[in-house]
């Protein structure tokens, strides 16, 4: 048989102590079984699992299956915030009129509505990084190499750029 | 999902062996995944129990327990006297033990089942023209082919599962859907 790139466990058996082939048997013993009912319930009750059929699941390919998890859970967290909106700022423009009738001296507190949001730091898992993209810069980099625009217009697309972002 | 997300979805490489043909993913499906952690867990609970035998006749005997463990194994006559204490543990531990072709038959049994497709026969003498899943699989139809046939889908279930050997210049991992 080829050999292959990996973690064969017959070879390394034979590398292992008796006591270590002892703890690893017990560790696989111990470890819990994936629940793959539970997977497959959590994706067909989504939004985009409606004819996700057992079959169809059972086919499809595990790292497939982790990137539409992590999809419904960005989705799931998307639109409890998306309908949180308006609770959250009717919550912000309460507090407001508390402290109006507290009739304390100090300024009103800053509400952000993000507060109240179930998800507050929720940030999609597809979100890119702070900064301007690769297109982004490889175009300003290419109109500074050429010449065509000077390097402190340069300075200030790449800050508004960052800023967008 | 809607109908057309089968097109996002779909294997774009397939590996072909014999008349069989399966989809590369560079990883296990649910259903593989499922059936060799069951066996996985088999085996274990086998070297669990073996091993601790082993400590048990190196406990009575007073030696070690590697030395028990060769003296498991060993074909000696002398030896096999010593284990006729143990013989009612050796029976049922080898009535339990998984051997290596019972998991071979067991591994492409999985993968034909969950992965194998084939032009099956059609009218008398010829071939379908599109490739059938083969989900109806059984341990018997893994018995009823020929052992080399056996031995390279078995090979391809360890790359889909540990790793593509780099000499053989295959693909590299896919990336996930985006």
């Amino acid at each position: 048989m080829a050999k292959v790139g990996g973690k064969r466990p017959g070879a390394r058996r034979a590398e292992l102590s008796p006591e270590q082939i002892l703890k690893d048997a017990e560790d696989t013993l111990r470890a819990p079984l994936a629940d793959w009912d539970a997977v497959y319930f959590r994706v067909r009750s989504s939004a985009i699992g409606g004819d996700f059929t057992p079959e169809r699941f059972l086919r499809t390919p595990i790292s497939t299956i982790r990137w539409l998890l992590r999809q419904i859970d960005d989705h799931d967290c998307a639109r409890a915030n998306t309908h949180s909106v308006t609770a959250a700022r009717l919550t912000g423009v309460l507090i407001q009129v508390a402290h109006g009738f507290s009739g304390s001296k100090r300024p009103a507190p800053k509400i952000q509505p993000r507060e109240f949001l179930p998800f507050p730091d929720w940030k999609p898992e597809a979100a890119t990084a702070d900064g301007p993209d690769a297109p982004t810069k490889f175009i300003l980099s290419e109109l500074v190499r050429t010449r065509q625009v000077p390097l402190h217009v340069y300075a200030a697309l790449a800050a508004s750029a960052s800023d967008s972002a | 999902m809607s109908k057309y997300a089968s097109l996002l979805f779909s294997p774009e490489e397939y590996h072909e062996i014999g008349p069989f043909r399966f989809p590369v993913y560079h990883d296990l499906v649910p259903g593989e995944a499922k059936g060799i952690e069951a066996i996985g867990r088999k085996q274990s609970k086998s070297t669990f129990r073996s091993l601790k035998l082993a400590k048990r006749i190196a406990q009575d005997k007073k030696i070690t327990t590697k030395e028990a463990i060769e003296l498991l194994g060993s074909s000696d006559e002398e030896n096999q006297e010593l284990l006729y204490d143990y013989a009612s543990e050796l029976e049922e531990l080898q009535r339990d033990s998984v051997g290596a072709v019972e998991q071979q038959i067991a591994f492409v049994t999985l993968f034909m089942q969950y992965r194998g497709e084939a032009k099956l026969l059609g009218s008398p003498g010829t071939r379908t023209k599109d490739w059938q899943k083969l989900s109806d699989w059984t341990e018997a139809d893994t018995e009823a082919i020929p052992g080399r046939l056996m031995e390279k889908i078995f090979e391809l279930v360890t790359w889909e599962r540990d790793g593509w050997p780099k000499s053989e210049g295959n693909a590299p991992e896919p990336e996930e859907p985006s």
